[in-house]
């Protein structure tokens, strides 16, 4: 850690116009959450086409233009699939409107058969403090609990929603004609309150008469703008009070 | 590009031996031309003119038909041709390379049949040429007119040509915000380290450029980072182990070999739309004339001016410019020109100078499921608002558009189906309710009918009627007359009769009247007398005196008579024909035949007398010489009668002049001579007897004195008989003269006894008026009447028992009339009665007439109709209600649930079908773009007048149709950091050429697009002259920039005060204030101050007073929150600007570090960054104060940039600066006049602060 913070300082004070006024080390409370999740597999199969088998089985439509003003979509997308679904033999025209052939509805039933599959489990951390969920891998070294907390750390509650869209961005697969996603969330478990630990730096930038914070967040290894905008939001004014006395003291 | 082709030429040609020769060098074979008559389709393009004005042309021959001509040759094969003797001659043939452009707009496409015939090239082949336009000519035009747009390009690319350069680095700082980096320890050369400005940068370890170096100085270089990258940096920066850096001129060099790429394509005829460059540079843009327009319907609630500015753009077929002053809706124009474009099908091109305008303007379109926006770009530089429409995210954002229009169209739908069974409901009762009203109608209607046959009936009969009444009325009418006409007849009788009957009673009789008429007569006679006694006085007297006249003359002839009687006596004793001629003279005798003949006698009498006296003289001289000379001879024995013989044989003429000479000689001869010899002597002799017998011969002819004697006097005597004879005839002419007179005296002397007689004296009692004619007159008038008194006497008894008789049957008329007008009076009122009685019952009618069930009864029978339809279309409705709900609820579910796999082929149709394209000018011409999107129906150029022209001609390559959007009272592009003014006074610096100099001035003064927005006609542009954004005072500082246009500027918000209210109530500002203008003192404590060792300047206490009111708002803002008048979580925005960058800087640093705001949302920037941007409050920093001679206020004189400034602001504008420093100081009188505009609006609106220091 020393090493680390020796480091990052070497880095923000490597212009000769920047004085490390201060540097702190804190510990950023995150959440981490067990989250089990279901899986389905479901065939390949694009939405819109979806929609018009499904149509054409439950109404007469002859014209595109019916089915646009219906799905508000424009005309030109479904005469196109209308077309390429002829083509391939999944409807016909019959006499009050389109209608699915034997193939049309074998290959509608497979669209809305869903395999369900073996869940998964994975490892969320939720940081309040950015309003932000994280895949996270097991155990990272534990932070000094002697460490103060961040001082504007917020408390809230994990959204599922946000958790599952996560969970889809990672772990949605395709295979071949079939693609096997992650369809709900079956349990979360909220471990121990989890920490990150955070360096920081006050920083006067001499030159052009400039105090700023940087601060290191060693959970995502960067310069975290976040907590640094949030820091400077409150402290920036009070800094430069503090430092005008010190000057004031320093020239009596 | 392509001509449509619309027919097929045929033409023979020909092929000179070069072109043979180069032909089979190509292994092209002849024949392969003429092979079955098949056209080929080939490009022509005309070639000028040969010198000898020969038409000459290019044909061009495309990959296929190249490979028709030859299966084996690389390269498209062209035909170089002249027409010579109407034969197109084929004088060369060359290789093209495959990839240069064919179709371009100087060529057209035909289809051409060619044929190895003799017969000559058919004149509309000819004629198709001879219409071109040279290419040649076309692209010499564009490359003259687009030189003067070199100097863009000069600009911009000034030490460009630069190699990569590559150096390892020390260390690196990043400055407090992360938006820059400083790398040191950098290892390069002089003139490497000079050319770093306004390159890329790369950093090894870093993907993609990190930025572009902002300045390199002190070993240090500092780069401005690309916002994109930072994330990256943040994460990354400090791990950077291999430290190595490139710096690369790539980017902008690919960027203006792109804008040269565009210069080139225009000279070469491949613009979309033919007619580019005529549109471009002709000082009158010819425009076609705009399509006619069925009427639009608007998606968007526009104002007159937008309307105009999308129905103008819509029609127009080339070119289309709008004039966008801040804040009037230009965005919400483009949107639905995007739109009008959509729902026709064509495919929109938005294009604009940076991505930001692109993104701006994508993110207001319309959503539409018409319309589908795809962004083009570098995915890293677009911004947020224009990230959903590049293509990975446009399924999502498909998705997400239609998944909110199908919710709310499920949501209303869900309710629908109560309110359609009320609606049901309420729709069958109000039908049922109108169905007997309606009835009722139906029947007043058919009742109406019938009464307008009756009242037809009745109207005819009462025309009969009226017909009858009429002729009685005028029966009655002309009894009357005869009546009226009686009477007064009657009354003129009995007038004549009394006169009548006065005449015979008056006592006058026949006698009487004899006797005046005699009377008068007289009178008459003896006026008339006295009339003419005058005159016959003067006649009188004229005639004594002729006659004396005449008596006179008399005495003069009868002396001339008694003259000529003695002259007759006195020619007797005349004795010389002196005297009588003498006598002739006297009496004025003429010369008359015998008088001349007399004469003449006379005279030729005295010559023969003469000369007989002449001839007896030398007779008497020649005897006596002959008589000597023959007494000399006698002695010497001559023969004399011999001599005298042979002397008269011989004859001889001699004159008496030779007589005389030979006697004188003969004489001087014998004097001189004492001895004479004899023959001599016979000689003369012989010549002496032949004159005698000459002279004997002579005097032989005359006659003897005597003789003549006796005729002299008879020839005197006759020449005085001719005298006398003369004499007696004048006085014969005397006598007649006299007689003559004699009896014109008699004559006279008779009228004038005549006249004498004539006048006789009036009686003495005879009283002569003073006017006798008018006396005369009225005797005679006198006389005609008592001779009419006489003759009317005479007839008046008998006239008057005429009249009499006639009195009688005249009042027996009369009396019949009147019996008549009594009978037709009751006649009359017979059919007046029945008139009255019909007139009742179709009064009646007409009432019902009147009334008008017809069209309540059509209204009801619409409202059933309507009601009947509603109930139908109703019943349809709950009909289908489920099913749509069905439906949609299975779409709803099955789009939540869509993940980007479900959701890709839509990607795929969406951009297949993409028809608004968005992207920047300069990616325009990306090569990949070109690809996929070679030309656009429509190209609309957003923020026109901020991009320069080689950057608009970019987009305007690529559309049939051009939509420019703009406006020129806003400032111009920007060349990097500068200012187009600062760069191109450098450049006409540097600049020698004088045409280039003047172009480039040309360039300062104006921009294309004012220049385009000014010629080009009414039709084909507009301004939108209503802004919705400032409040009204607001605008008010900034409508005289627009007053010179075709439309003033106005504001479109109804209650300025309502609507732009920003609530606050402050020491400085008052809720009323919308504009202020805190006042500095020109004086040094408030001057302006320069950077040391910069250029740029900053004022620190106008710094200090924005700190001031910028903590005023902040509280004021929390005092609102807390009264409630702003929302608690509402943050006011604020844009804190100025002219100068480096007071920028300082008043950002002084908001960062100084200033704790949490109630404003501040953002700063120059005025030139700000221009597109809109702000609640606008705080402006003016800077410039001084007391120099000059008075230069720098930028702050545009009055482009000032109208950026002054027109960002929506509900409150404060400068900060010095009024008199604008308005007194600054050098132009039309800068001070702007700012005193600026300063006296302010003071209207009670707005200005003078700052008090302290």
């Amino acid at each position: 850690m020393e090493e680390l913070i020796k480091k990052l300082a070497a880095s923000v004070a490597s212009s000769p116009d920047v004085l490390i006024r201060k540097s702190d080390v804190w510990r950023l409370p995150v959440v981490l959450l067990d989250v089990s999740y279901d899986r389905v597999k479901r065939l390949k199969m694009d939405i819109l086409m979806k929609m018009l088998l499904f149509a054409f089985q439950q109404s007469e439509i002859r014209r595109a233009a019916v089915l646009a003003d219906m799905l508000s979509v424009e005309e030109l997308f479904i005469s196109d699939l209308i077309h390429k679904m002829k083509r391939t033999g999944l409807i016909g025209l019959g006499k009050k409107g389109y209608v699915l052939t034997p193939k049309g509805y074998d290959y509608l039933e497979k669209g809305i058969f869903e395999e369900a599959l073996d869940g998964g489990q994975a490892l969320i951390s939720f940081s309040a403090a950015h309003d932000e969920y994280r895949m996270v891998e097991v155990d990272s070294a534990p932070v000094d609990e002697k460490l103060v907390v961040y001082r504007y750390a917020v408390e809230a509650e994990a959204n599922r929603e946000r958790m599952l869209g996560l969970l889809s961005n990672e772990k949605d697969a395709v295979e071949e004609s079939f693609q096997i996603l992650v369809s709900g969330i079956a349990d979360v478990e909220e471990l121990d309150n989890d920490y990150v630990a955070c360096i920081e730096f006050q920083l006067y930038d001499q030159e052009q008469d400039i105090l700023f914070a940087r601060i290191w967040n060693s959970g995502t290894g960067e310069w975290d703008e976040t907590l640094e905008k949030q820091v400077e939001e409150r402290e920036l004014v009070e800094w430069r009070e503090v430092m005008k006395a010190e000057k004031a003291e320093a020239n009596q | 590009m392509v001509q449509a082709q619309t027919n097929t030429y045929k033409t023979s040609i020909r092929i000179t031996k070069t072109a043979s020769e180069k032909m089979r060098g190509f292994g092209i074979s002849e024949r392969s031309f003429f092979i079955a008559g098949q056209p080929f389709q080939v490009f022509m393009e005309r070639y000028p003119s040969g010198s000898d004005g020969s038409l000459s042309v290019a044909l061009f021959f495309g990959r296929e038909e190249t490979r028709r001509l030859a299966t084996d040759v690389k390269g498209l094969i062209v035909l170089h041709c002249v027409f010579r003797n109407h034969q197109l001659l084929v004088t060369n043939v060359t290789l093209r390379k495959a990839y240069q452009a064919l179709g371009t707009n100087w060529q057209r496409e035909e289809s051409v049949v060619f044929t190895d015939s003799r017969d000559p090239v058919p004149v509309a082949f000819i004629n198709l040429i001879n219409r071109m336009t040279p290419a040649k000519e076309r692209s010499d035009y564009v490359k003259k007119r687009i030189s003067s747009w070199e100097g863009y390009l000069k600009i911009q690319e000034q030490g460009m040509d630069i190699p990569d350069i590559k150096t390892p680095y020390s260390s690196f700082t990043f400055n407090p915000d992360f938006s820059r980096i400083t790398l040191t320890g950098c290892r390069m050369n002089d003139k490497e380290w000079k050319s770093l400005r306004k390159l890329s940068v790369r950093l090894t370890g870093i993907e993609g450029d990190v930025g572009t170096v902002l300045k390199a100085s002190n070993k240090a270089v500092e780069v401005e980072l690309n916002p994109y990258i930072i994330k990256q940096l943040r994460e990354k920066g400090h791990g950077l182990t291999h430290r190595e850096v490139v710096f690369s001129n790539f980017a902008a060099l690919s960027q203006i070999r792109r804008l040269r790429q565009g210069f080139t394509n225009l000279e070469k005829g491949l613009a979309v739309n033919p007619q580019l460059d005529r549109l471009l540079f002709e000082e009158e843009p010819k425009v076609a004339p705009l399509k006619a327009l069925e009427k639009l319907t608007y998606h968007n609630r526009l104002n007159e001016f937008q309307q105009q500015a999308v129905s103008g753009a819509v029609a127009a077929e080339d070119l289309y410019v709008i004039q966008g002053p801040p804040g009037t809706g230009k965005t919400t124009v483009i949107s639905e020109i995007c739109l009008q474009n959509a729902k026709k099908g064509l495919r929109t091109l938005v294009a604009s100078q940076s991505n930001l305008a692109v993104d701006n303007a994508l993110g207001r379109l319309l959503a539409n499921k018409d319309i589908r926006i795809l962004r083009v770009g570098r995915t890293e530089s677009i911004e947020e608002e224009g990230k959903k429409f590049i293509e990975e995210n446009v399924g999502q954002y498909w998705k997400d558009s239609t998944l909110k229009e199908i919710s709310s169209q499920y949501d209303t739908r869900a309710k629908r189906e109560t309110e359609v069974a009320k609606k049901l409901a309420a729709t069958e009762r109000a039908y049922d309710e109108l169905q007997p009203v309606f009835e009722s109608l139906k029947k007043a209607v058919a009742d109406k009918k019938d009464a307008a046959a009756k009242q037809k009936e009745i109207e005819s009969l009462l025309n009969k009627e009226r017909q009858k009444l009429q002729a009685f009325e005028l029966q009655r009418e002309q009894s009357q007359q005869e009546e009226r006409d009686s009477e007064q007849k009657l009354e003129t009788l009995a007038a004549s009769i009394a006169e009548d009957q006065a005449i015979l009673d008056s006592g006058k009789d026949m006698a009487w009247y004899q006797h005046e008429e005699l009377r008068i007569s007289k009178v008459i006679q003896q006026l008339e007398h006295a009339r003419r006694l005058d005159l016959l006085q003067e006649e009188t007297a004229a005639k004594k005196q002729d006659i004396a006249t005449t008596t006179d003359k008399r005495g003069q002839v009868s002396q001339q008579i008694s003259g000529k009687t003695a002259a007759l006596q006195a020619i007797d004793s005349v004795k010389k024909v002196d005297e009588g001629m003498q006598l002739m003279a006297q009496h004025e005798i003429e010369e008359t035949t015998a008088i001349t003949y007399a004469i003449g006698k006379l005279d030729m009498i005295r010559d023969k007398m003469a000369e007989r006296k002449n001839l007896e003289k030398i007779n008497t001289s020649l005897t006596a010489a002959i008589a000597y000379v023959e007494k000399l001879l006698a002695p010497t024995g001559v023969a004399l009668d011999k001599v005298k013989e042979d002397a008269l044989a011989q004859t001889g003429f001699f004159t008496m002049a030779d007589i005389e000479g030979f006697l004188d000689k003969l004489r001087i001869f014998l004097k001189s001579s004492p001895s004479i010899d004899p023959s001599a002597l016979g000689k003369a002799l012989t010549g002496l007897y032949k004159r005698q017998n000459e002279l004997w011969r002579r005097g032989a002819e005359l006659k003897s004195p005597e003789m003549y004697i006796e005729d002299s006097k008879r020839s005197f005597q006759q020449l005085k008989g001719a005298i006398g004879a003369e004499l007696q005839k004048q006085q014969q002419q005397y006598e007649a003269l006299d007689a003559k007179w004699l009896s014109e005296l008699e004559r006279m002397q008779q009228n004038l006894d005549v006249l004498q007689q004539q006048a006789t004296p009036l009686p003495a009692d005879f009283d002569i008026p003073p006017d006798i004619e008018e006396a005369i007159h009225l005797h005679k008038v006198q006389l005609a009447q008592v001779e009419k008194d006489k003759v009317s006497f005479e007839q008046v008894g008998q006239r008057l028992e005429s009249l009499q008789k006639e009195q009688l049957q005249e009042i027996e008329a009369l009396e019949i009339s009147r019996a008549r007008i009594g009978e037709i009076d009751g006649v009359l009122g017979q059919v007046r009665e029945r008139l009255d009685s019909m007139h009742k019952e179709n009064e009646s009618l007409l009432e019902i007439l009147s009334s008008d069930p017809e069209t309540d009864y059509e209204t009801t029978a619409k409202q059933l109709a309507s009601l009947s339809f509603d109930k139908e279309s109703l019943k349809q409705e709950q009909k289908s209600l489920p099913l749509m709900q069905t439906i949609q609820k299975k779409w709803l579910d099955l789009l939540k649930d869509a993940n980007d796999h479900d959701l890709d082929e839509i990607r795929k149709l969406y951009i297949k079908h993409a028809n608004v394209i968005g992207t920047t000018c300069v990616a325009s011409a990306r090569k990949d773009f070109i690809d996929n999107y070679p030309e656009f129906d429509v190209v609309i150029i957003d923020e026109v007048s901020k991009a320069t022209p080689p950057e608009l001609l970019l987009p305007m390559l690529k559309g049939k149709k051009i939509i420019l959007v703009g406006d020129h009272h806003q400032l111009p592009p920007l060349l990097g950091n500068d200012t187009l003014e600062e760069t191109l006074e450098e450049m006409i610096k540097e600049n020698s050429g004088f045409e280039e100099k003047r172009e480039l001035e040309k360039l300062l003064e104006e921009s294309l697009f004012e220049r385009l927005y000014r010629n080009l006609p009414e039709s084909n542009k507009t301004m939108l002259a209503i802004q919705y954004r400032m409040h009204a005072d607001i605008m008010e500082t900034i409508a005289p920039f627009y007053k010179f246009d075709n439309d003033q500027l106005q504001c479109g918000l109804a209650d300025s005060d309502r609507e732009r209210d920003h609530f606050l109530e402050s020491l400085t500002v008052k809720r009323s204030n919308h504009l202020m203008w805190v006042d500095l003192p020109n004086e040094p404590a408030y001057f302006e101050e320069r950077m040391s060792g910069g250029k740029s300047l900053y004022n620190p206490v106008e710094l200090q007073e924005i700190s001031r009111m910028l903590v005023e708002l902040n509280d004021a803002v929390a005092e609102a929150k807390s009264a409630g008048r702003i929302a608690p979580d509402e943050l006011k925005t604020v844009g804190v600007i100025s002219f100068y960058g480096e007071q920028v800087k300082r008043l950002q640093r002084m908001i960062d570090q100084e200033l704790r705001l949490p109630h404003l949302t501040i953002r700063t920037g120059t005025v030139d960054r700000f221009q597109g941007s809109e702000m609640e409050i606008i705080l402006l920093s003016m800077v410039r104060n001084n007391q120099n001679n000059h008075g230069d206020i720098g930028f702050a004189k545009d009055y482009r940039r000032l109208n950026v400034a002054l027109s960002r602001a929506k509900q409150l504008l404060v400068l900060i600066g010095s009024s008199d420093m604008f308005t007194k100081r600054a050098k132009k009188e039309e800068t001070k006049r702007m700012y005193r505009h600026v300063l006296e609006t302010v003071e209207k609106k009670n707005g200005v602060k003078v700052l008090q220091k302290g």
